[in-house]
């Protein structure tokens, strides 16, 4: 294997949030109720990964205002970027590990 | 940390659902704005019409002017706020191409068939938008099509049931339903 596993976003909500975040581009950033939808979570939770991606350097979490509601956007580093392309890799590096298996067991089966 | 074959399918998955899950929330929201400009535009222009149907086509000329370079300005403040420099016309000349797609497609159709009545004139487009939003919903999320439809069925119970009114259906009825389709597109 040339990638190893990243301990952190394998967990499957960062996953998935590591995962909506970047199908944005370089500049753009998630607004947090969107987040929350897309991955399927509740405040509370959404709240403390974002914690371990952001206090990882994955994520960078921004707080502002649009008038008087508070609103927070969460965006991907360069850093996150990086590792979340090395753990996709890793991921299809099992996959195509196993592929030989896996057509050998299905020939044995059929 | 050892990740078996089948965890890692899972995961791939997941990453793909996810993408897909933002992708549709985010589309909804940039549509939105879209939704409420154009229910405007239907909801003063069909009222006019039924007022003044001997000026319609001057009228439908202004108010098509007006909301295209709206929908063009809204395009081009989205590109520029989430796209870099050299992609924020990308979105805007999508929509100069799909408005003369439309507009072509309009004015070929009435040569062909040759609507006669106003209210023939008014409900086609009505419904090729509502074709193109049920379209659309079949691959960008369930919301647009479920507009499409709302759209369809209430331009065809106000043609056969209350054709003297149509337009007026159109305005009330046709623009009420795109704004508060803007309003639950916002709120995704």
């Amino acid at each position: 294997m040339d990638n190893d596993p990243d301990e952190i976003i394998h967990q499957p909500l960062r996953l998935r949030i590591m995962a909506a975040l970047n199908s944005l581009g370089p500049h753009e950033a998630a607004e947090f109720t969107q987040l929350r939808a897309s991955v399927r979570a509740t405040d509370g939770n959404l709240g403390a990964h974002l914690t371990t991606l952001e206090r990882a350097g994955y994520i960078a979490v921004h707080k502002d205002f649009v008038g008087r509601r508070p609103r927070t956007r969460v965006a991907m580093t360069a850093r996150g970027r990086g590792a979340f392309a090395r753990h996709i890799a890793y991921l299809r590096e099992v996959i195509e590990a196993a592929e030989p298996s896996r057509e050998t067991t299905s020939h044995t089966s059929g | 940390m050892e990740i078996s074959s089948d965890q890692a399918f899972e995961a791939l998955d997941e990453v793909a659902q996810a993408q897909h899950r933002l992708g549709i929330l985010r589309s909804y929201r940039y549509a939105a704005p879209y939704f409420f400009l154009w229910g405007g535009i239907w909801a003063v222009g069909f009222a006019l019409t039924y007022v003044l149907q001997s000026r319609s086509g001057t009228l439908w000329t202004v108010l098509d002017v007006v909301g295209f370079g709206a929908s063009v300005a809204i395009a081009r403040r989205q590109s520029a706020q989430r796209a870099t420099i050299r992609g924020a016309w990308r979105l805007p000349l999508r929509l100069i191409a799909l408005f003369a797609t439309g507009l072509g497609f309009l004015v070929a159709t009435y040569a062909v068939l040759q609507p006669h009545s106003t209210a023939q004139f008014a409900v086609f487009p009505v419904l090729l938008i509502a074709a193109i939003y049920i379209g659309i919903g079949i691959w960008r999320g369930p919301r647009w099509w479920i507009a499409g439809v709302a759209l369809a069925v209430l331009v065809l119970a106000a043609y056969f049931l209350l054709r003297p009114y149509v337009l007026l259906w159109l305005a009330g009825a046709g623009g009420g339903v795109l704004v508060l389709t803007g309003a639950w597109l916002r709120s995704a």
